[in-house]
């Protein structure tokens, strides 16, 4: 069994450190905990492009990534709408240069007219690859409008508009970056092999002087119960139409998470998923059938996505998903396929387990939504589940009150 | 304490791989295993020597490799993937250029239950109608929403323009080619390519022991194998072209430059690899710093060097804002004739050197990075000592012999030239 070691900083920078002595690499892995939903609603897609701007260069450092690359390593970053992660990934000999590179730019960016408006114009030609060039590209931006409509999930992380992204001035970047990108919103994970006694000491050189910042008192706009279903259809220049359900949920440190887990796999993931026998083999309506869940910290939604066979209508298809939630609402989930989803987490989780990469992710995400019980512990909370608990979450969500759906039409089928 | 002086850097000059054992069974079939995760799983890929090379129809590769779960003859669909499913494992039938592969991924404890399943899969397989017109449907769905993307079109007819339209890596994918195949062409392709046979190479990797081998050597042992066919597809040498193709997505042009280069046997091939990272193999390369990262004119841009056996090719491939689509183009010859003119300045060598170095690492980190690069390699007939020899290059090339590859293997008036927008 693995330990964890965890301390925070006087400045209020969280750090975990595991030692895994099997790989000759490290991930050094900084969480935020500042996504777009934190984004003022004029302002959308603002901590995305941070992202970006984060690479710019900082105080002592002028150029991040070929600094990182001399020491053998690479790096990525990602924003969502509940926080941004960044990593490097590098020879564990070489951590101190992770070290330095990650704390430099905590300390102070290179705040630069010229750089943000480049990262600007590459934001841009990222929003028009992703979601306006591209087929069923403004899907998110559709359904996240249907489903939530005072919570700031109601704009995807790349933003509401490209214009939103166009106008954002230097100083704003800095009032962000004094606000958010402080060690006390922070936590610093690394996995590898290093051991703890020789990486504490380098972390708190690197980081122990930098300043905390203010303390985020920030609510974030509650999302009131919704009591209609609600649809909206839409056409589209597309090849095939779509058809989209999505059910509120609840929170991810809820005790019921992993039972809505288990039921979104039992519903529609892989051929011998629910969904998937009834309405591609059984009735032959769709060609594809998916379900999964947002997977956001706050108000999950579980979602469910079908594209139909030729001459079949959403309409149709739209029913027979209900009549699929229906009998989980009214039939105990057998043992035998508990057992099954629960053997599919379990196999998931110990490849995501294989990789020292993943683990400094996860360590850090737990600790951000303040689950380190969760850490290298999931399989638990899977065992536990039961039918009676299935039936139970069934009931409550699967209503048409609480049901939005998205029927995404191709002009060319009419 | 002052932050502008990096701390010391360390890079390895050699790697310690692992112990990858390798054995012949008694059928002349090929195994090679790596034992030693943390986790209790086990990653198992088989290779045949199919793909797209193989194939004597177009799409039958591709449609065989998704078919090939949808019965056996004691099997159904349904029961295949209820099976899979129960044991929480995943498997993946893929068509790749030559050859097809299946992967299982399982917990270790799992896997002499999903072994006879597999082993009928890859006996038995019997392509029911009905599941081929689904699947053959579900397809055209596919293909149909791809010939929707810039990037998609474009790479077809860049591979069209290297390969030309006859060879099977350039033809233009066609629903019109997945309607024409039937069920003796997928049972025949079935036969041929998607079957082990004596060139047919097992890999496993995980928490393995002697037991899961001897699993392994016996059930896979028993099977009479075909002899190996030795398809050759006809490859023409192509002209250079250049194609302006409109499409009605137009906020963006897909843009792809290459030409023919060197396969992976060649003498200059780990060389000109390590120029290619330069130019735009990796983030920090000199196309994303120019074009990305100065200019912002794209979200992002790569080349490659395709290995391939008898011919391979270079690629520079990006999406951009229509307004820089010209502009792309120049800066794109001004950084290739950049490499053939000046030699790399001593810092940029180095960190690309440091870079590959660790790029290699991470490629033989741990048994299932190993095995999916070894699986790489061994479909060219190599092994993992390649990566050593990988090492022992980047660490002794310089920047004149940089210099001298550019000037013999990249010539832009020569390259094709596909803009789709």
């Amino acid at each position: 069994m693995t330990t964890v070691e965890e301390f925070v900083l006087p400045n209020g920078l969280t750090v975990l450190v595991e030692e895994i002595d099997s790989t000759p690499l490290v991930t050094l892995n900084m969480l935020y905990k500042v996504g777009s939903k934190h984004e003022n609603p004029e302002k959308t897609g603002f901590a995305h492009l941070f992202e970006h701007f984060m690479f710019e260069g900082s105080k002592n450092i002028p150029h991040f990534d070929s600094t990182l690359q001399v020491a053998g390593g690479d790096n990525n970053a990602f924003t969502t709408v509940d926080l941004t992660n960044y990593y490097e990934t590098l020879p564990a000999i070489n951590i101190e240069t992770a070290l330095w590179l990650e704390s430099d730019r905590m300390l102070e960016l290179d705040f630069n007219q010229q750089s943000l408006d480049t990262q600007i114009s590459v934001v841009c030609e990222e929003f028009k690859q992703n979601y306006l060039n591209k087929p069923f590209g403004d899907v998110w931006h559709l359904l996240m409008d249907l489903c939530y409509k005072s919570h700031p999930y109601r704009w995807p992380t790349i933003g509401l508009k490209l214009e939103h992204v166009e106008h954002i001035t230097l100083q704003e970047t800095k009032d962000f970056f004094y606000t958010y990108y402080r060690p006390n919103n922070a936590i610093l994970s690394i996995a590898g092999g290093v051991k703890s006694a020789d990486v504490i000491p380098l972390v708190e050189k690197w980081f122990g002087d930098i300043p905390a910042g203010p303390s985020i008192e920030q609510p974030i706009k509650e999302e009131d119960k919704q009591t209609h279903g609600r649809t909206k259809e839409v056409t589209r220049d597309v090849p095939s139409s779509v058809i989209y359900k999505a059910y509120h949920c609840f929170n991810r440190t809820h005790a019921d998470y992993y039972a809505l887990d288990v039921i979104t796999e039992i519903l529609g993931t892989g051929d011998s998923s629910r969904l998937y026998k009834y309405l591609v083999d059984d009735l032959g309506l769709c060609t594809e059938i998916d379900a999964y869940l947002s997977g956001t910290d706050e108000h999950n939604l579980l979602i469910i996505e079908a594209k139909p066979e030729d001459g079949i209508s959403l309409q149709q298809i739209d029913a027979a998903i209900i009549s699929v939630l229906n009998d989980l609402q009214e039939t105990l989930v057998e043992k035998r396929e508990l057992e099954k989803v629960i053997n599919k987490a379990c196999n998931y989780l110990a490849f995501t387990n294989e990789s020292h990469q993943s683990k400094a992710f996860n360590m850090a995400y737990f600790k951000s939504i303040n689950s380190m019980h969760l850490y290298n512990n999931e399989q638990t909370f899977y065992h536990a589940v039961t039918p009676k608990q299935i039936k139970r979450i069934a009931e409550s969500i699967f209503t048409e009150a609480n049901s939005n759906t998205l029927y995404y039409n191709a002009s060319s089928n009419e | 304490m002052n932050r502008t002086i990096a701390p010391k850097v360390q890079l390895p000059h050699s790697l310690s791989l692992g112990h990858v054992h390798e054995e012949t069974l008694s059928n002349g079939l090929k195994v090679y295993t790596l034992d030693g995760t943390s986790q209790n799983i086990l990653q198992l890929n088989i290779l045949m020597p199919g793909g797209r090379f193989f194939e004597k129809k177009r799409m039958l590769a591709g449609l065989c490799a998704s078919t090939l779960l949808k019965g056996t003859n004691s099997k159904s669909a349904r029961e295949i993937a209820e099976t899979f499913d129960f044991y929480g494992a995943t498997i993946k039938i893929q068509a790749n250029m030559y050859s097809a592969q299946v992967s299982l991924f399982c917990l270790s404890d799992k896997f002499a239950e999903l072994l006879p399943l597999l082993m009928d899969v890859l006996q038995n397989a019997q392509f029911p109608e009905k599941e081929i017109e689904k699947i053959k449907r579900k397809s055209k769905q596919k293909l149909a929403v791809q010939w929707e993307k810039n990037s998609y079109i474009a790479t077809q007819y860049f591979n069209r323009a290297i390969f030309g339209a006859e060879h099977p890596f350039g033809y233009l994918s066609d629903a019109k080619d997945i309607d024409a195949i039937n069920r003796e062409d997928l049972l025949q392709y079935y036969m041929e390519g998607l079957h082990l046979n004596s060139k047919s190479i097992v890999l496993a990797a995980g928490n393995i022991g002697a037991t899961i081998h001897k699993l392994i050597s016996d059930s896979f042992s028993k099977l009479s194998l075909h002899s190996g066919d030795e398809h050759q597809a006809n490859i023409q040498p192509q002209e250079p072209d250049f194609k302006e193709i409109t499409s009605k997505n137009a906020l963006q042009s897909a843009i792809r430059i290459g030409m023919p280069s060197i396969n992976i046997y060649h003498k200059d091939f780990e060389n000109l690899q390590i120029l290619n990272t330069v130019l735009g193999g990796y983030f920090g390369s000199r196309l994303m710093s120019n074009i990305r990262e100065e200019k912002g004119y794209t979200y992002g841009i790569y080349s490659f060097l395709n290995p391939l056996m008898d011919t391979g090719y270079f690629c520079i491939a990006t999406e951009v804002g229509n307004q820089y689509k010209n502009a792309t183009i120049s800066e794109i010859e001004k950084e290739i004739n950049r490499l053939k003119n000046e030699e790399i300045p001593a810092a940029e060598l180095a960190m690309v050197k440091n870079y590959m170095i660790g790029q290699i690492m991470k490629s033989a980190d741990g048994p299932l990075s190993m095995i999916s690069t070894l699986k790489n390699f061994v479909i060219f007939g190599l092994d993992l000592d390649v990566l050593n020899k990988q090492l022992e290059n980047i660490h002794a090339i310089d920047a004149k012999q940089l210099q001298e590859l550019a000037q013999q293997y990249l010539n832009f008036d020569k390259m094709t030239k596909i803009v789709a927008g």
